[in-house]
């Protein structure tokens, strides 16, 4: 009885030293620390699903947090940050070339990145993938125009210009689909070709809006 | 026992009753105290608010003060140095004010207008402080534009500080309303117009080439040539390059209107004039992301040059490339006679594990593609050199057709060097041998781009 006791604790002690080293081969999962939980931690904390610290140790409450991340964006849930779940979340896992840290700067980029993917998942989850780059390149058409505010945030926080603003859905965290639209937007892609309204057909009232000629429907949207 | 139950009975009744009627009163006092607690906290809020908006306002009654000093003060200013002062002045100021107005709460259409005004008042500014700079003057139609800016700058000033004096809040901050509201019909009857109908124009056109510039909005695409095709040669062009079969979603009309089709994944966009693919995107197969190996980027680059062959774009470099969502984004720009022309660039989505054509936006191209003359820079390369700062190691040189303002370009020595850890790119006037412009380059996990 003892001896098998032992055997268990054992057989325990082996799996709770080898399964962190496979884990660390190219994917980073509980009991892991170091600079590619920092990264993790980051963006799971900038995108809310993590409030815990940043302390570079892979807790309960980052293995929350993963797998909140995961089932929100249809990966596996195993709590396990391998390739397909750090491309979702954005970033590159270093464990296994610990090449140079490249320098965090583009801050304020990512920043409008996930700022944009928000407006995108409250104004536009359910519409097709166009609609949702689609509403990303409205907003920034809107920064370049003389008549909107000059900047991401100051035309999505513009009073009455977004529902999902006024109602705060803009602060649900978004997907990876509402992610890749901010980037797909944010790299020049444009499928309103300059537009800077758009509004849903069946709801809008507004009779200045309904005035404008409409010259693209993407789903539910109509853009202006 | 039936007379013991019936005891129990007349005893626990009001006992009970005192008991709950106890209870209520203490739950009662607690909730009431919690509602207390609530407003008091929702008056904060509102105050916190209110006070903002009212700093907003006041602040932005400031700028716009401070707007039509510079303003004046400009007029009467000789020397060029102090015109540029002036407008520098001018441009930081109008920044300012546009920002203001944004945090107030008002709807977007009520405020366009001032919003144009403060915003293009900046941006002329800025482009007469650069045509000072680059040794032109302010002419006539300048002073003319300068001087009704001046007037209505100031009675934009009279008019916000006199709401602010009167307890307004300035531009009708009182009704809380959305452009979205169901009550506008009523609001429609009683004024005779709609409230969100935007004010009448008020605010002098200014004449310039500025980003926010009303030609720069109006521009016309040079690139889209040809003649109107039909919907169902689009339809053949767009399956042929997606390889597979589409139905048509709709006809965009924007700047370069378009046949827009889609299925199985794809949405791909051929212009109405001259049948010129313009955008196509379907999604990668894998999610690889990180900046690639070097002989993954050469292949990735063969790749998109390939596809753009295959479109009919020749002569097209690489330029800037970002890795993102299993793709790669490489930037092509058109070279003539070895130069890059930076406006006439076509985007490429290459799927980073099938190395396939996932993706085009040929819509800068498309917008800015004209023949050009041959680039014969006056100044050489080693005169123009003399304009870097020796700050920087050069370690590649190149000839570059680079916008200036939305609706002038200029050739260019493009030298690529780093200082201290950071690269930059450095544009020298090539007929002038001024220094033009300056990038830096920043490199992150999702590869590179300039700013």
């Amino acid at each position: 009885m003892t001896g098998f006791k032992k055997g268990i604790v054992a057989l325990m002690l082996v799996a709770a030293i080898i399964i962190p080293i496979i884990v660390m081969a190219g994917s980073v999962g509980y009991g892991a620390r170091g600079d590619d939980v920092i990264k993790i931690q980051k963006r799971l904390k900038q995108w809310g699903y993590y409030n815990g610290s940043i302390d570079g140790i892979f807790g309960s409450g980052t293995l929350a947090a993963v797998k909140a991340f995961q089932r929100k964006n249809g990966l596996v849930v195993d709590g396990i940050v391998g390739s397909k779940t750090a491309a979702a979340l954005g970033i590159t896992l270093n464990a296994v070339n610990n090449s140079g840290n490249s320098s965090s700067g583009s801050g304020t980029t990512t920043n409008d990145v996930y700022l944009l993917a928000r407006i995108i998942y409250g104004e536009g989850r359910g519409e097709p993938y166009k609609g949702q780059v689609a509403i990303g390149a409205v907003v920034l058409n809107r920064v370049k125009s003389a008549s909107f505010p000059n900047t991401i945030a100051g035309v999505i926080y513009q009073r009455g210009a977004f529902d999902a603003v006024s109602d705060g859905q803009v602060n649900l965290a978004p997907d990876a689909n509402a992610v890749k639209a901010a980037r797909d937007a944010l790299n020049g892609w444009d499928p309103t070709n300059g537009c800077l309204y758009y509004y849903n057909p069946a709801t809008a009232t507004s009779k200045w809006m309904l005035s404008r000629p409409v010259l693209l429907r993407i789903g539910n949207h109509a853009f202006c | 026992m039936n007379q013991k139950y019936k005891n129990l009975l007349t005893y626990s009744v009001p006992v009970l009753m005192g008991f709950g009627l106890i209870t209520a009163v203490i739950w009662g006092k607690a909730k009431s105290a919690l509602a207390d607690e609530y407003s008091k906290l929702a008056d904060e809020y509102i105050n916190t608010c209110v006070n903002s908006c009212a700093r907003c306002a006041d602040e932005l009654e400031d700028s716009v003060s401070e707007m039509s000093i510079s303003l004046s003060k400009l007029s009467i200013t000789h020397s060029n140095e102090g015109q540029v002062l002036a407008l520098e002045d001018i441009v930081r100021e109008s920044a300012e004010a546009s920002a203001l107005l944004s945090r107030l709460p008002q709807s977007q259409i009520k405020v366009m207008e001032l919003s144009n005004f403060l915003t293009r008042t900046g941006d002329y500014a800025r482009s007469l402080s650069r045509k000072l700079l680059s040794g032109g003057s302010l002419d006539e139609q300048d002073d003319k534009q300068l001087s009704s800016t001046l007037t209505a700058c100031e009675s934009l000033a009279h008019e916000l500080s006199a709401r602010i004096a009167n307890g307004e809040m300035p531009i009708g901050t009182e009704e809380f309303d959305y452009y979205d509201t169901p009550d506008e019909e009523q609001a429609e009857s009683a004024n005779g117009a709609s409230e969100d109908e935007p004010s009448e124009p008020e605010y002098p056109t200014l004449i310039y080439d500025g980003p926010f510039s009303e030609s720069t909005e109006k521009a016309q695409p040079k690139g889209v040539t040809g003649v109107d095709g039909t919907e169902a040669d689009a339809k053949a062009i767009a399956e042929r390059i997606a390889g597979c079969q589409l139905q048509s979603s709709s006809k965009s009309l924007g700047r370069i209107p378009t046949y827009d089709f889609s299925g199985d994944g794809v949405d791909i966009s051929i212009t109405v004039k001259g049948l010129h693919l313009i955008r196509y995107m379907r999604p990668a197969s894998g999610t690889a992301s990180g900046v690639p190996e070097k002989a993954e980027y050469e292949k990735l680059e063969k790749a998109g040059e390939y596809f753009l062959s295959q479109l009919g774009y020749t002569d097209m470099s690489p330029t800037y490339a970002q890795y993102y969502d299993g793709a790669a984004l490489i930037s092509y720009a058109w070279t003539l006679d070895g130069a890059l022309v930076y406006n006439d660039l076509v985007k490429v989505w290459i799927d980073r594990e099938s190395h396939e054509l996932i993706g085009i936006d040929a819509q800068n191209y498309l917008f800015s593609h004209h023949e050009r003359q041959s680039p014969a820079p006056s100044v050489s390369e080693q005169d123009a050199a003399q304009a870097v700062s020796e700050r920087l190691s050069v370690t590649k040189t190149g000839l570059a057709i680079i916008p200036l303002t939305p609706q002038t370009e200029t050739l260019c020595y493009e030298f690529r060097g780093s200082c201290e850890d950071s690269e930059y790119i450095v544009y020298v006037n090539a007929e002038t041998g001024r220094e033009e412009q300056i990038f830096k380059i920043i490199s992150d996990e999702n590869g590179q781009s300039a700013v």
